[in-house]
């Protein structure tokens, strides 16, 4: 017996149900495939006109807060001067050192032929919004294709890396930040040149994969890039590590706290490293 | 209002959510929680709007929401369309007159949103406790969020916001 509904408004819901149903089928199919190419000029397009809206409403909230915490820092300005001064007086010390340092290291690499490192551009950007999905760390940024940013390129703060470029629109792009939990970072520790995973945990907060429970690890240890991922030149500071556990003992590894150099959360202005390296893929 | 400027409506709110929840400085991210108005908005919508079109305007929502996140693409789509033939199927058969059965059916239905979402990005294990504790958010701000998306809704369903364009009138 054929398949008939009678009552045409019926009939209309069962089609549009079931085209519903073959949407879901493609939309689970497109979560393996990832987004049509044909997608992007629209999805980009969308992307700049909603960072405009962004960055307006963002832009009060920004104004207030540099206004409220140039007010706190104006109460502590004496006791600050004269910790700076202090500072000012042992950075001038080091100054000296390193330049020596720099000096010698120009004259080996002479000697051993090794290429100086390409230097790279670097762009400001103001951040103008964060995830829609609160697990999720990335953050949208007012810079973007037309500025010379592509997706897989360095952004770091004063302090230190904040992440890696995923997407680009013309005038806006999304930032994957370190603590996102598809985040991984290629790392030493600078002390003992151990090698490690920096993986995001969320919540703004990091941890170091992969070292062994033969290494020696401290707390408040420096954990920089090794320039081994084609991401990330050698030498960035990522964060300091915070805490430092064996593991249950079948774990092959540590588990290793670390505490990124820029607050994550907080963070508000970035620098974008633009080098002419190989476009590398992005973890989409 | 037709059903056409009803769509409107919904997509133009959740516009207006969505900008605002993703602006930075806006305090609507509360650690791995937020103020979600989205998933109480689908949810009035589904109230009111039966099946038919209802569905495609849900669809439309969810593909706008997911342009604001790194989710994997349809993941937003998926959710928000579940909730809604969720609280059409309810509705067929109970009748959810009350603020407290509104609240406990969003409460509800977030969880299936909140999973789906967890879930596909990989993050399962947020649900307990932070999915629930989202989840049970949702219901309890329901009465908030429906208020406003009311009062929105009265004022833009208004004929004269409309360029003079009427609703079919009376004989």
């Amino acid at each position: 017996m054929p398949f008939r509904i009678g009552n045409p408004k019926k009939r209309v819901t069962v089609f549009l149900v079931l085209a519903v149903v073959v949407f879901l089928i493609f939309v689970v199919v497109g979560l393996r495939l990832g987004p049509p190419a044909a997608v992007s000029p629209v999805k980009y397009f969308f992307v700049d006109l909603t960072g405009y809206f962004q960055k307006g409403l963002s832009g009060p909230s920004r104004w207030g807060g540099k206004l409220w915490r140039s007010y706190l820092a104006l109460q502590d300005v004496e006791l600050e001067n004269k910790v700076l001064r202090q500072e000012v007086i042992q950075l001038q010390k080091e100054i000296g050192r390193y330049r020596e340092a720099l000096i010698a290291n120009a004259r080996f690499k002479r000697l051993l032929g090794i290429k100086e490192d390409v230097g790279a551009t670097v762009i400001t950007a103001n951040v103008v919004g964060v995830d829609l999905a609160p697990w999720l760390a990335t953050i949208t940024v007012d810079q973007g294709r037309k500025d010379g940013i592509k997706p897989g390129m360095v952004v770091m703060s004063g302090a230190g890396v904040v992440g890696q470029t995923m997407e680009t629109s013309l005038h806006f792009s999304k930032i994957l930040l370190l603590s996102d939990y598809n985040s991984a970072v290629a790392t030493l520790i600078q002390r003992n040149r151990a090698r490690g995973i920096i993986k995001g945990a969320g919540e703004g907060r990091c941890y170091l994969a992969y070292v062994e429970k033969v290494v020696d690890v401290e707390v408040g240890d420096r954990i920089i890039t090794s320039g081994t991922d084609q991401i990330f030149p050698k030498g960035l500071l990522i964060g300091k590590v915070s805490s430092v556990t064996e593991g249950s003992i079948p774990d092959l590894f540590q588990e290793i706290t670390v505490t990124p150099a820029v607050d994550l959360k907080r963070v508000e202005e970035v620098v974008v490293l633009v080098t002419n390296q190989p476009f590398v893929e992005s973890h989409h | 209002m037709n059903a056409y400027k009803k769509a409107l409506v919904v997509i133009f709110l959740g516009y207006v959510l969505l900008l605002i929840e993703t602006a930075r400085g806006f305090p609507f991210q509360l650690g791995q929680i937020r103020l979600d108005g989205l998933v109480p908005l689908v949810a009035w919508y589904g109230f009111q709007h039966s099946l038919p079109g209802g569905i495609l305007t849900v669809l439309g929502l969810g593909i706008l929401s997911e342009q604001m996140s790194a989710m994997p693409a349809g993941l937003y789509a998926l959710a928000y369309t579940g909730e809604y033939l969720m609280i059409r199927y309810i509705l067929s058969h109970i009748v959810c007159a009350a603020a407290w059965q509104q609240m406990m059916l969003v409460s509800f239905l977030s969880i299936e949103v909140v999973a789906v979402l967890l879930i596909g990005s990989g993050a399962a294990e947020l649900l307990w406790p932070w999915g629930f504790v989202q989840a049970f958010l949702n219901g309890v701000l329901v009465p908030f969020w429906f208020f406003i998306f009311d009062k929105v809704n009265s004022v833009i369903s208004r004929e004269d916001m409309w360029c003079g364009v009427k609703e079919h009138s009376e004989v």
